[in-house]
């Protein structure tokens, strides 16, 4: 496979969760979801699988390699805001790391964006 | 929103059956761009100043979403007309004759870049004018494991992706013992670093390419050793190279890891001899290009560990019923595109009138399928 074409399946591997986080963060900051929502509910399964991936699929141990050397983000504590997800207990202390998330995964997006037309 | 409308106008009509899933996917997920650059300009809720962080990064992705659509979704339809159906029928025959789980790619003969394929649009692109050849056709059983790394919910594929989790999960657990190892030894930074990045190339990207290597060697037999040996001669780098600061392909493994997989995984399908003489080959390819494995090469792909990843793999291309092949596999593709390298070797100097015939005899057979 090209680099071109693996760039573009790492890009493709994030994205989702990416959308997924920036739409609950929305949601938050707005004070309109609530625990069960669907979306939160994934956010809150995808933040607990990241922290151990032995269990969770292709894209999560991807993830969870990728921001593991990412000084901003303590996946443990990540975590633990997956299960605060659950609960109304969510105030800035939640949103602040979920901030720093999103903006990791843009990061790595962008990165294999670049690496893609960079040898394109 | 002018640029996304542009590209759904250039999405040409009347084109063959073959090319419509990518046309549907193509078309659908432009719209959804579009529909996407709406709510970023026109939606209040997106509108408000404490939502613009999010809103930033999504008009981010909704234009990295249309590049990649532009540069080849619209790229390859726009080149419809030069589809290949040889290929396409190829592919066809490939998918009955080793029981691939899933729809094969449409294939068009337009990449300036080796073989390569996009998974999520169903899309092969192989070098224009391979059909006319037969030595490389074998990348073509590589390309076609990428899918189905990334299929979800298939339980027919999931020995498969089981078999890569647990490779991962040796892969990990070595690397983090060395990293112990070197915190222990008061190593210095640096090696520990290397090991973390190996660590993410082996679960980002090496994984993934010496399962499809293994994929294509189980399925097709030698003919994809040889055609990888050929590949490195021409194409490849140092065979022992790793990432470091300096260098080092950080998406492939290196080309001497991926021969000692292969080798491995000919041997543990009964391909012994030819694994012995492909070997040899390998040797004598080496010891020409002065290349030899150094400490940092023998700690990042330990040879112990390639073997389980040939192991595994075999595991779980048998687990999802494709055809393993051994040395009695009597198939048309099968028999073609081995036979080829037999006869390149045997008979290098008549192997092009040799390739013409054969080349015939497979637009035929595949003719067959399509009829």
């Amino acid at each position: 496979m090209s680099h071109i074409a693996m760039y573009s399946g790492v890009y493709e591997e994030i994205r989702g969760y990416a959308e997924l986080l920036d739409k609950v963060l929305v949601e938050l900051k707005g004070g309109t979801g609530l625990p069960h929502d669907e979306d939160r509910r994934k956010l809150g399964q995808f933040l607990t699988a990241l922290n151990a991936p032995q269990k969770g699929d292709l894209t999560m141990r991807l993830i969870h390699i990728l921001l593991r050397d990412n000084g901003e983000i303590d996946q443990s504590e990540l975590a633990k805001i997956g299960e605060r997800l659950e609960t109304e207990d969510v105030d800035n202390s939640v949103i602040e790391p979920l901030e720093r998330l999103a903006q990791s995964l843009e990061q790595e997006q962008a990165t294999a964006m670049a690496r893609m037309r960079m040898r394109g | 929103m002018e640029r996304g409308q542009r590209l759904i106008s250039m999405i040409p009509t009347g084109l063959a059956r073959e090319f419509h899933r990518l046309e549907d996917i193509c078309r659908e997920r432009l719209v959804n761009v579009l529909d996407e650059l709406d709510k970023l300009i026109n939606d209040p809720e997106t509108l408000r100043p404490r939502n613009q962080p999010e809103r930033l990064r999504r008009y981010k992705r909704a234009i990295w979403e249309m590049d990649l659509l532009e540069t080849v979704c619209i790229a390859a339809l726009e080149r419809a007309k030069d589809f290949d159906k040889h290929l396409n029928r190829l592919i066809e025959r490939i998918r009955i004759e080793i029981a691939y789980p899933m729809l094969p790619p449409v294939v068009t003969p337009l990449s300036q870049s080796y073989f390569q394929t996009y998974p999520r649009f169903n899309l092969m692109l192989v070098p224009l004018g391979e059909g006319h050849f037969l030595l490389h056709l074998p990348d073509m059983y590589h390309e076609l494991a990428h899918p189905l790394l990334i299929s979800r919910y298939d339980r027919r594929i999931q020995p498969f992706k089981d078999s890569f989790l647990e490779v991962t999960e040796v892969v990990t657990a070595y690397i983090e013992d060395e990293l112990e190892r070197e915190k222990r030894g008061g190593g210095p930074p640096l090696i520990s670093f290397y090991l973390q990045q190996w660590l993410k190339c082996w679960i980002v990207n090496w994984t993934t390419e010496l399962f499809c290597d293994l994929f294509a060697l189980y399925t097709l037999g030698p003919a994809y050793a040889w055609s990888h040996l050929h590949l490195a001669a021409t194409r490849g780098e140092d065979p022992f190279k790793v990432p470091t600061l300096s260098s080092g392909s950080a998406t492939h493994p290196a080309d001497g890891a991926r021969m000692v997989v292969m080798l491995h995984g000919l041997t543990l399908i009964g391909f012994a001899p030819e694994a012995v003489e492909i070997e040899a080959r390998w040797n004598e390819l080496l010891t020409a290009a002065r290349a030899h494995p150094d400490p940092d090469y023998r700690r990042c792909f330990p040879k112990r560990m390639l073997e389980i990843v040939a192991e595994k793999a075999l595991a779980g291309v048998k687990g999802m019923n494709c055809r393993v092949v051994d040395p009695a596999t009597d198939d048309v593709v099968h028999n073609i595109l081995n036979g080829a390298w037999r006869e390149f070797w045997h008979n290098p100097a008549d192997y092009a009138e040799w390739e013409k015939s054969a080349v015939e005899a497979l637009r035929q057979e595949c003719l067959k399928v399509a009829s």
